[in-house]
């Protein structure tokens, strides 16, 4: 990417609030970003497999899903959000595989690649770049870790309700005085949330029901405000009746 | 798979638009994929002309020898005037894309470029910035390709004095 590039602002101030980059200098920033290539992905897409084992990408702008999903009965999993400032995938970075995943693109996005030879190259000649790795591998590997102690341990409202409780953003009022914004998962589908929790639709949209009912949230225009923080925190509590009667059925 | 996309280039001035194009020909590049859309300034002491004469289109004006050029090797042209700014003009395949978007929308309140540019997926912040460079007078250039292509094309455009080289998928 180059220095005269009009959308160079922008890659640079990503760059600097990503904590994959947090620990570099500014000049050691602006190196690096030369190396990168710019691209733009529309909302729906799916990076090739063959891309990700060959080139690494940071998100400057938009979401990506990193999805699992079983090979018979095409049932998905989310595995990781990733938002602006993440990169991906760090994986096939450590170990040079491909990685059976799907990322999918959430928004339009707009990403910068480089080939993965060059950012192995940049662990071993920038100590400042390896230091802000491994704390950023850790940070992931501990996400991922809570998804299986999730998905082991917590039954389905549970684990929405974490989801949500995960990516809320208290003190942050916009349009209700007593709502918190939910940053990230808002203008998700229900399809989404669902693969999210490890759940299906239905499910998830009968618990937000539920929750929008008792008046625990609230979902305007796809935006999802918890109204009630305590509620959720708790959500056992405030289970349907007709799903914990159900629950063995409930995937 | 084979993922399609557009890679997207941008020059600020004909020179450099001009080099780019010399050097896509010589690497026997194919050029029916590509585009090429710039403005021609109108100055009340200048003269902007286009004829149509047995079977091919051709320009006179200051920036001539540039379109001619362009005019000669790829094939759909179309102009379109900006008021106070100048004629916006596009040659290339993008020219198909731009009339089947108008043709859908013919009422439509956006510029004919960005109709064009939404259609192949490019994204509505990343038109208006493309829109706002082209009435600052710089040149966009356009290739349409499998994944390799266009990483092909990127490397040799982003080596011609290009301002910012993108892929986009669309």
């Amino acid at each position: 990417m180059k220095f005269q590039s009009p959308f160079y602002p922008d890659a640079l101030t990503a760059f600097k609030k990503s904590r994959f980059f947090s620990g570099l200098n500014q000049q050691e920033i602006e190196t690096m970003l030369q190396g990168f290539l710019r691209e733009t992905w529309k909302k729906g897409s799916i990076f090739p497999s063959q891309q990700t084992l060959e080139r690494f990408r940071v998100l400057i702008k938009g979401r990506i899903e990193m999805i699992k999903m079983h090979p018979d009965t095409g049932r998905e999993l989310t595995v990781m959000l990733l938002n602006p400032g993440d990169a991906f995938d760090v994986v096939t970075l450590v170990d040079g595989k491909a990685h059976d995943v799907i990322p999918q693109a959430l928004d339009d996005l707009e990403v910068l690649s480089v080939p993965m030879s060059t950012v192995r190259n940049w662990i071993n000649v920038h100590p400042a770049f390896n230091q802000t790795l491994l704390p950023y591998l850790g940070e992931q590997m501990r996400t991922l870790e809570n998804l299986a102690a999730d998905l082991a341990l917590h039954d389905t409202v549970t684990r929405l309700g974490k989801v949500i409780m995960r990516h809320a953003v208290p003190g942050d009022m916009v349009a209700e005085p007593h709502a918190t914004p939910v940053k990230l998962v808002h203008n998700l589908s229900h399809e989404t949330l669902a693969r999210m929790t490890g759940s299906v639709r239905v499910v998830v949209s009968r618990h937000i029901q539920h929750w929008k009912e008792q008046g625990t949230v609230d979902v305007r225009r796809k935006e999802l405000a918890i109204r009630d923080l305590g509620e959720l925190v708790s959500p056992e509590l405030k289970e349907p009746q007709e799903i914990k009667g159900n629950r063995n059925a409930i995937p | 798979m084979k993922n399609q996309g557009y890679c997207i280039a941008l020059y600020k001035t004909v020179e450099a638009a001009e080099k780019v194009f010399s050097a896509l020909e010589q690497t026997r590049f194919d050029l029916c994929t590509v585009s090429v859309a710039g403005k021609q300034p109108l100055r009340e002491e200048q003269i902007f002309g286009y004829c149509h004469d047995a079977g091919q289109v051709k320009c006179w004006g200051r920036l001539s020898p540039f379109w001619n050029r362009a005019l000669d090797r790829l094939s759909g042209f179309a102009f379109y005037i900006v008021s106070n700014e100048g004629l916006i003009i596009v040659v290339g395949p993008l020219v198909s894309t731009m009339m089947r978007g108008l043709k859908e929308g013919p009422e439509t309140k956006y510029s004919p470029i960005r109709v064009a540019l939404s259609r192949i997926g490019v994204s509505s912040g990343n038109v208006d910035l493309y829109e706002s460079m082209l009435n600052a007078n710089a040149f966009l250039i356009l290739e349409q390709g499998t994944q390799d292509e266009i990483h092909r094309v990127h490397d040799l455009l982003m080596h011609h004095d290009a301002m910012d080289v993108t892929i986009h998928y669309g």
